[in-house]
């Protein structure tokens, strides 16, 4: 069964006609082609193919498409400016937070979604707000700095 | 994922209506964290799914003159964990929802999806019973309300009849000078508990002495079940060590418990002991710290 489905990608709107069964994920990477966003674990428990809906992060291969009709979905895609990167992408670049990089677009969208929230996180509540997404190669370690250094671009950037 | 039917009313009255039509086999979709995942595994194969996305007066907490809370059923866990009205005297409500999966999780998945899923683990079960919450359920026409711990029959069944919502849950005013908390354990942050204790602890006035309690255990039974043993031996004594630890002992005798992945049967027994001493501790240490004064 088809529906009409209204999504705003990345400040893109766009009407398709979708089957009623795909999820969110499945739409922004095979009908609107963005695959930044990762297919993981699809059970909600790994992150990769985490996306903001309505500025909240969310597992978009546990959401139908149609279940966002009508909302603002951002993706990695949408996180730069152009060229010049996002600061919590600057964040993690700088850090070296990133190794094979699959879990890279989620992490880094958790990691805004937090810093969107709470601008200051404890360690505790940055692996709090990361704790659904896996990553299998940093051991964390760095990622966490890169919220940490994340947090303070923001600040700065604020300051200026 | 196989294709199913997909409907999106726009009121209880058609979205019962929508779930009567579509047959025995169609299901409710709140925040589909459950079911998208069963359904993906193919244990599930309903023909139609409804959603309860734009069906009005379903996602909200309101708190009445008395204290008391009606949480409509499809209200997200992130909005309960975060609510100014559950804090308020309902804290171990909102922290038991804070501890369920991740955000991204708690963005979509919703209270009622939680107790209606009904597994034995599903962790606002035991603290809602242990407030004495009441469940509300529609058939579009009439409206039938029971205690939430009689709405479950077992794992993954609960009394609803095809063509039925869960619309609201109503959690009484806690009473003066009571402490709640829910204690679980699990293997990994991502996991669902291993086991589950919620109690609920009034203190006479002016006393140590326990006038009357609630305990519940999950993931222990195969439903959330009351430990009626426990809460009776509590009833009219001084809480002190010696209690805390018969009571404990106790609630192990209580569970039901199963040997699966996630631990034996035996050991699920202990952690009941132990929960249920940690959760009659902290009401202890909250007493003595001045009854949250
Ligand atoms: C990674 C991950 C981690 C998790 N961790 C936990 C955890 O720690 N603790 C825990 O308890 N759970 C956990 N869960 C399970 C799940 O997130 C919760 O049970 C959640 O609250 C379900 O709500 P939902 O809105 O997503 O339900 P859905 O999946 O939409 O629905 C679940 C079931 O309830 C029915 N239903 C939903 N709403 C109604 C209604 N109003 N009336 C009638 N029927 C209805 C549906 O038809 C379906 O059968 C986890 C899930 C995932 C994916």
């Amino acid at each position: 069964m088809k529906r009409e489905l209204h999504l705003t990608v990345n400040g893109v709107s766009y009407h398709r006609l979708i089957d009623t069964h795909r999820t969110l994920l499945e739409v922004i990477r095979d009908e609107i082609g963005l695959t930044g966003t990762k297919n993981g674990c699809g059970q909600g428990e790994c992150g990769a193919c985490t996306v903001l809906l309505d500025g909240e992060p969310v597992n978009s291969c546990m959401v139908l498409a149609h279940e966002a009709d009508g909302h603002d979905v951002v993706t990695i895609e949408g996180l730069a400016d152009g060229a010049v990167l996002h600061p919590v992408q600057r964040a993690f670049v700088e850090t070296g937070a990133i190794q094979c990089g699959f879990c890279t677009p989620g992490m880094v969208l958790s990691a805004k979604a937090l810093l969107d929230r709470n601008p200051d996180p404890t360690r505790q509540e940055i692996l709090d707000g990361l704790k659904g997404n896996l990553c299998r190669c940093t051991g964390y370690v760095k990622i966490i700095e890169a919220v940490q250094a994340a947090s303070c671009l923001l600040d700065e950037e604020e300051a200026s | 994922m196989e294709a199913f039917d997909y409907m999106r009313p726009t009121s209880v009255v058609d979205a019962c209506a929508a779930l009567r039509e579509a047959g025995g086999t169609a299901r409710a979709l709140a925040g589909g964290t459950d079911i998208l995942v069963q359904m993906r595994e193919g244990k599930l194969r309903p023909a139609a799914l409804v959603s309860l996305r734009d069906v009005p007066g379903l996602r909200s907490v309101r708190r009445a003159q008395d204290g008391g809370l009606t949480i409509g059923a499809a209200t997200r866990l992130i909005d309960i964990e975060t609510s100014p009205d559950v804090l308020r005297d309902h804290a171990a409500l909102a922290e038991a929802a804070s501890w369920i999966g991740s955000v991204q999780v708690r963005d979509r998945a919703t209270i009622g999806g939680n107790l209606c899923n009904a597994a034995p683990s599903a962790d606002t079960a035991p603290i809602l019973i242990a407030y004495g919450s009441s469940v509300t359920i529609s058939d579009g026409r009439d409206e039938r309300t029971l205690p939430l711990e009689d709405f479950f029959t077992g794992p993954g069944e609960t009394v609803l009849e095809p063509g039925e919502l869960l619309t609201a849950i109503s959690v009484p005013p806690a009473p003066a000078r009571s402490h709640a908390k829910y204690y679980k354990t699990f293997r990994s942050a991502m996991d669902c508990c291993t086991v589950g204790v919620a109690v609920l602890v009034v203190f006479a006035p002016d006393s140590r002495v326990v006038e009357d309690a609630r305990v519940v255990l999950g993931a222990i039974a195969p439903t959330p079940i009351r430990a009626p043993r426990c809460e009776e031996m509590l009833r009219g004594k001084e809480l002190d060590t010696a209690l805390m630890a018969s009571v404990g002992a106790l609630a192990a005798e209580e569970a039901r418990p199963i040997d699966d992945v996630r631990a034996s049967a035996e050991y699920r027994r202990v952690l009941a002991e132990v929960l249920t001493k940690r959760a009659l501790a902290a009401a202890d240490s909250w007493l003595q710290k001045g009854a949250g004064a």
